[in-house]
């Protein structure tokens, strides 16, 4: 894989995250769901690529959306925590490079499904660190304890999950038709092609 | 079989370094945010006033709406008041102590617009951010409205070019003390509150049954500096009123915001203005 290709469409990717995607948000179970660009472009790379390179890709990627993800503390404050996307990220991509040979790569719905799988399985360890971190802080009487509630967070990321199979229907589409910029490489990768 | 343990033994250490960044202190995190937020900036502001002017946005007046000049005249003719006070006996002192602090205040309050450039979305909660930082006297806390008098939330965070605003109706912004104004904007008559966000972008609090407080009433944010004016920083009116089931005398209020706070692409930071000397 090119990676400065990968760089500019993670740049991209990220800054449709912040700037566009609140055009396709919607107000569900008293919070914003929006699809997720980056976990997107996180499944297309690991579905395509060889298993170290889409690793790694999804450990950065998920870094990213870790520095503009701020969580609210008690104080009226927000931190940024590093660690749960890209670990959550990175989960995805291990899922993903093992059903990608169950699935016929060309079919229009095989992004949206591996995203939406890869999404439900992404988020549950976002989930449990995030809560982790929130627990120790409360014992260890921190002042940046992080205002956060699972339960919330679980219907929260399952919307955004399926949110983002049903926009990674177009997106995979685009995507695989300027794959080649991206320069995969084919040999020793258990796909299936129609 | 080598390169597979090689392999396992690389992701263990991955997951195990992500791992105890996790328990990082946050001002690491959010000095890398700052860095990676203002590299984003240039595409995603873009992006944002697309998004902004597809879905349409309440017209900002830079500064200069009607709610402004109604201020600007209130406390013109509160300062005239205070020097008819000035020349009256000691027994006025105590309200002549709060008008001087009325007559230190500048009306324009060193208000600096910034534009929203980007909603990080991944939490769900409706916070934003905007092209305006510490750099131009934004602190934690600053107060962000909307035409320079619509409330429309707090900062949360910032960088020197950036900072994170969160709506008043999110539940991290805690408890907000206010005022509910009768209809005639009497400030002697308004009765204190303490709201706090709802489930469904509204605040909610608690007022007793006796309290002359009615559906469309109007409500302020309690801040020291403008307390005693009708157009204060406003919340928004009163939505609904219903007694308690577990309190019957306390009534449950219902408060909704004036506008759209998803909507809002342009807001007024005010900033306070430190002077040489000023006791701050």
């Amino acid at each position: 894989m090119r990676w400065t290709i990968f760089a500019i469409f993670a740049y991209l990717a990220l800054a449709l995250d912040l700037g566009f995607a609140s055009l396709l948000q919607m107000e569900i179970a008293h919070g914003l769901v929006a699809p997720s660009f980056v976990f997107i472009l996180m499944v297309y790379i690991a579905a395509n690529s060889p298993p170290r390179e889409a690793r790694i890709s999804a450990i950065i990627l998920g870094l990213l959306v870790d520095l503009t993800w701020p969580h609210p503390l008690a104080q009226q404050a927000s931190a940024i925590v590093i660690g749960p996307a890209a670990l959550g990220f990175l989960l995805g991509a291990i899922l993903t490079i093992q059903l990608r040979s169950l699935v016929y790569r060309r079919h229009p719905l095989t992004m949206g499904l591996l995203t939406f799988i890869a999404g439900c399985c992404a988020y549950l360890p976002i989930i449990f660190l995030l809560l982790l971190r929130r627990l120790v802080g409360q014992l260890s009487g921190s002042s940046q304890v992080i205002e956060w509630h699972a339960a919330d967070q679980l219907v929260h990321f399952f919307l955004v999950s399926v949110y983002s199979g049903l926009a990674a229907v177009p997106a995979g589409y685009i995507l695989d038709r300027i794959s080649p910029l991206f320069g995969f490489q084919t040999t020793g990768m258990m796909t299936r092609h129609r | 079989m080598n390169n597979a343990a090689t392999n396992r033994s690389h992701i263990i250490l991955v997951v195990t370094l992500l791992a105890s960044t996790l328990f990082l202190p946050a001002a690491i995190g959010n000095w890398f945010g700052a860095r990676i937020l203002e590299l984003t900036v240039p595409v995603s502001a873009p992006l944002k006033r697309l998004v902004t002017s597809i879905r349409g946005a309440p017209e900002h007046v830079d500064g200069h709406s009607p709610q402004i000049e109604q201020m600007r005249v209130e406390i013109e003719s509160l300062r005239v008041r205070n020097a008819n006070l000035e020349a009256r006996s000691a027994a006025m002192a105590d309200q002549l102590e709060r008008l001087q602090s009325l007559r230190a205040i500048d009306p324009t309050f060193f208000f600096v617009t910034a534009s929203r450039v980007a909603d990080p979305i991944h939490g769900g909660d409706p916070q934003f951010v905007v092209n305006v930082g510490s750099r131009h006297g934004v602190r934690q806390g600053t107060l962000a409205m909307h035409n320079g008098f619509q409330v429309v939330g707090l900062v949360t965070a910032t960088t020197p070019r950036t900072a994170t605003i969160t709506p008043l109706t999110s539940k991290a912004v805690g408890e907000i003390s206010a005022y509910v104004l009768p209809p005639d904007g009497d400030f002697a008559q308004a009765v204190p509150c303490t709201l706090r966000a709802g489930d469904d972008g509204t605040l909610i609090g608690e007022i007793g049954m006796d309290r002359a407080v009615s559906v469309g009433d109007r409500v302020i944010l309690r801040d020291p500096h403008w307390s005693q004016l009708r157009t204060g920083p406003l919340i928004g009116s009163v939505m609904k009123l219903a007694p308690k089931d577990d309190a019957p005398l306390w009534n449950n209020i219902v408060v909704r915001s004036s506008i759209d706070l998803d909507e809002v692409a342009v807001v007024d930071l005010k900033v306070a203005r430190v002077e040489p000397g000023d006791d701050q």
